[in-house]
């Protein structure tokens, strides 16, 4: 049987006295697929956010291959576990300089930038060369989710951990990341947790189902 | 003080804050309802600096290196209180990171223009060391506040963009260190602006002040060059060490942004 990549051991977070999860006790498996949904408000943005450690548990740990993550570690297990916020965090300059700009960090300096790659890839996203030289912060709420995606997937985490990260894109082209995104867990092996609000795009994108209700997470 | 300076009397002075009445008086008649702010802050100047002039008499008379120094405390705190205050989000130590690093950044230069430079006798000579340091508190607190406003507001709006570095992979200072750069940058440019156009568009304060007190121009650029460039090596080392400890408090050793701990000013 295969190790669980991440553990999540009794996690639980509290804000300003209320308890938006607790007790959160459940592996994630290198290939997994989840879908995960839960009504607005619920804590499953806090929950992702506590996992790869922007937010701090109010109890609980995170396991990462069995192991408690050290300070020291954090750079190496966030690239390996990337998590791809609703907002997307564009950076000043083009599309190309938001693509290029992790491998001026040291997390990245083994890693090459694959201009052709990305090139190609986009053209199959319908965006034409003349996408990459555009001001980033000119883009539209879709276009910068289609930036901050492509950017993660190019990345080859070994997990992704992504909250809404088509809800404004249209959806002949969420559609095509769905895609892009099974095909990339398959061939590399990898997998994801998606938090999704269409039902039907959840049934499509993964294996496992969760659901936070009333501070508990479920599995279907 | 030179032969030819021309003392004022308090007549002078008199007839002087008279004139000053004239914006009041244009008020009134144009309904600007600026009246009473104005008569404020002509009688708040007025009675403000004929106060530090008695105090500075005082001072001066008796030459005690604690009271001197003791002056210099009071106009560093005051200094470094004030920061936050101008800011429009703080952080809960911002008032111990401000002090600190003005206190570091224009004793250290205080120290050097006194002990290596003018070199008077005796080195706490109060004519000297205070608006010296004066100048320095005085002019380096523009841009300092500028430099930690511009961070700290930063940290707010661009924090998808910080956190989305952080969730890459970044470290904080990978992560921060634009926003870090951004925010030095602005905190030098009222210097920059104020050497670059030193001479040409008004005469600095230091250069009026002695040429008024009789000293030759040629004499009088020489304190101005100094005290000119003091102002820049203290504003560029006090903002930088003031945008660094907010930085250390702020991105977190775990490599989280404390968006908690900003609050907007009350």
């Amino acid at each position: 049987m295969t190790a669980p990549l991440l553990s999540l051991n009794n996690l639980g977070r509290e804000i300003e006295g209320r308890w938006l999860f607790r007790n959160v006790r459940i592996d994630i498996y290198p290939r997994d697929t989840i879908a995960f949904q839960g009504a607005t408000g619920s804590g499953k943005s806090q929950l992702l956010r506590v996992i790869v450690g922007l937010e701090t548990p109010s109890e609980g740990e995170i396991l990462w291959n069995n192991k408690a993550i050290s300070l020291s570690e954090i750079p190496r297990f966030r690239a390996n576990c990337l998590y791809v916020s609703q907002t997307p965090g564009i950076f000043a300059g083009t599309v190309w300089d938001n693509l290029r700009k992790p491998y001026q960090w040291k997390q990245y300096e083994a890693k090459s930038f694959l201009r052709p790659t990305m090139e190609d890839r986009f053209k199959q996203l319908g965006k034409p060369p003349e996408f990459f030289n555009q001001k980033a912060v000119n883009l539209s709420g879709g276009e910068k989710q289609m930036v901050a995606l492509s950017r993660a997937i190019f990345l080859n985490p070994d997990f992704l951990l992504l909250d809404e990260p088509t809800s404004a894109m249209d959806p002949q082209t969420a559609l095509l990341f769905e895609q892009w995104l099974l095909e990339w867990a398959s061939t590399t092996g990898s997998g994801f947790l998606w938090i999704s609000h269409s039902p039907e795009q959840a049934a499509r994108i993964a294996k496992r189902q969760w659901r936070l209700e009333g501070g508990k997470l479920l599995e279907s | 003080m030179s032969h030819n300076y021309q003392q004022l009397t308090y007549f002078d002075v008199g007839l002087t804050v008279l004139v000053g009445l004239i914006p009041l008086l244009l008020s009134l008649r144009f309904g600007l309802r600026l009246e009473k702010q104005m008569a404020m802050a002509v009688f708040r100047m007025v009675v403000q600096l004929w106060l530090v002039g008695m105090v500075l008499h005082w001072v001066f008379a008796l030459q005690s290196v604690w009271i001197i120094l003791g002056c210099l405390l009071a106009m560093t705190l005051i200094a470094g209180l004030t920061v936050p205050t101008r800011v429009s989000k703080r952080y809960p130590k911002i008032s111990l990171d401000a002090l600190v690093s003005i206190f570091a950044a224009s004793w250290s230069a205080g120290a050097f223009a006194v002990l290596m430079v003018v070199k008077p006798s005796p080195w706490y000579a109060p004519q000297y060391l205070i608006p010296l340091v004066g100048m320095i508190l005085g002019n380096m607190l523009n841009g300092f506040t500028l430099g930690i406003e511009r961070f700290l507001s930063d940290c707010h709006l661009r924090r998808d963009e910080i956190e989305a570095s952080l969730a890459l992979g970044a470290t904080r200072w990978e992560a921060g260190s634009t926003i870090v750069s951004d925010a030095i940058r602005t905190a030098l440019i009222p210097i920059i602006n104020a050497m670059m156009i030193s001479g040409l568009v008004s005469l600095p304060g230091m250069l009026t002040g002695q040429i008024l007190g009789g000293v030759s121009p040629l004499e009088a650029v020489k304190y101005q060059v100094m005290i000119m460039i003091l102002i820049f090596v203290s504003t560029a080392l006090g903002s930088m060490l003031v945008i660094l400890l907010a930085f250390h408090r702020l991105f977190s050793p775990s490599l989280r942004l404390n968006h908690a701990l900003l609050s907007q000013k009350s």
